[in-house]
């Protein structure tokens, strides 16, 4: 009697998907009623699953529709973080690469003369890397004007 | 190469501008989110105005998911808090599951049966909040795990298990002597 209320209280505790321990089917096995009120308690719950309805009309496309009519976009976002980095390191290298060791042997070759080639490549590349960045960030930038101002 | 896309996976590429991919999300999804709806209303326009309600709402929302749990619990969710804010606004009237549940080609004996056995459970579910009687009906009605349930709900798995617990008692209460041998022989 003892295991029996142990199996029924077993099945009453098992989760959806989960199978009764081996031991307490080897008891079923030869406990007729414990055998017949867990089949009749199993098909109880099996016959509440709930029938699967199915929308009868294709509401992807309402759906798909109402989400563009709603204006919501997502876009591929780079963190502020790594915008600052990346231009403070081509600020950094714009004031440093002049006195690379790689520049200063390039300059025993061609003097003063290269000076001036490199400073403007320099200069257009953090220009168009500012622009970008500006560019992308015009909200925040109007923000950040707003707080110079104050 | 043809394998399944994982929905978190969609979901990124959808976070990083391709809305249409979305449309993957809602193909896969929308019969379980109309189900809940169907549950909620009983009623298929309501439904598949809950269903697209749902779905625009989880697109909205989608900045908020971080990938912590599967993206269709986090769908769930959204259904369920949606399905729950909706019909406190529209009527708190008590639910009943006996045209919820499946019908289809059942004989009339079978049928009865079914109806006692929501009753049953329905008497069950009178002594519980409202808000552990959706955890009961997502455990029976939908087949899924206390810990499916626990994800959707953020319920403990042990509350869930011990309500289940008692609806399954009492069922096997009122079942007893009655429909149960019945249904032996079905």
């Amino acid at each position: 009697m003892k295991i029996c209320d142990y199996t029924m209280r077993r099945f009453l505790e098992l989760d959806n998907r989960e199978s009764l321990p081996l031991m307490l089917r080897l008891h079923q096995l030869h406990c007729a009623r414990c055998r017949k009120e867990i089949a009749a308690l199993q098909k109880g719950f099996d016959s509440l699953v709930a029938v699967s309805h199915a929308p009868g009309e294709n509401i992807t496309d309402r759906i798909m529709a109402g989400i563009k009519a709603r204006g919501v976009t997502y876009s591929r976002k780079v963190p502020l973080f790594n915008w600052v980095s990346v231009e403070l390191i081509l600020i950094a290298s714009f004031f440093m690469v002049p006195f690379s060791e790689v520049t200063l042997w390039m300059k025993q070759y061609f003097g003063r003369d290269l000076e001036v080639p490199l400073n403007i490549v320099m200069g257009a590349l953090l220009c168009l890397y500012s622009v970008i960045f500006i560019g992308t960030h015009l909200d925040d930038y109007k923000r950040f004007r707003k707080w110079m101002k104050k | 190469m043809t394998g399944k896309i994982d929905d978190e996976h969609i979901i990124r590429k959808v976070l990083e501008g391709d809305v249409d991919l979305f449309r993957l999300i809602v193909e896969r999804h929308q019969k379980k989110i109309y189900n809940i709806g169907m549950r909620f209303y009983r009623n298929p326009d309501d439904a598949a105005d809950f269903t697209q309600e749902v779905f625009l709402r989880a697109y909205n929302n989608l900045g908020t998911f971080k990938g912590l749990s599967k993206f269709y619990f986090w769908l769930m969710k959204v259904a369920y808090n949606h399905g729950i804010n909706a019909v406190k606004a529209v009527s708190p009237e008590e639910s009943t599951y006996e045209d919820f549940l499946p019908d289809s080609g059942a004989s009339p004996e079978k049928a009865h049966l079914r109806g006692e056995i929501a009753k049953t459970l329905q008497k069950a579910l009178r002594e519980l909040p409202e808000k552990y009687r959706l955890c009961i009906e997502f455990y029976f009605f939908y087949n899924l795990t206390y810990l499916e349930i626990s994800e959707i709900t953020g319920y403990p798995v042990n509350t869930i298990k011990s309500h289940v617990f008692r609806a399954k008692q009492v069922l096997r209460d009122g079942l007893q002597g009655t429909i149960a041998e019945e249904y032996e022989d079905m």
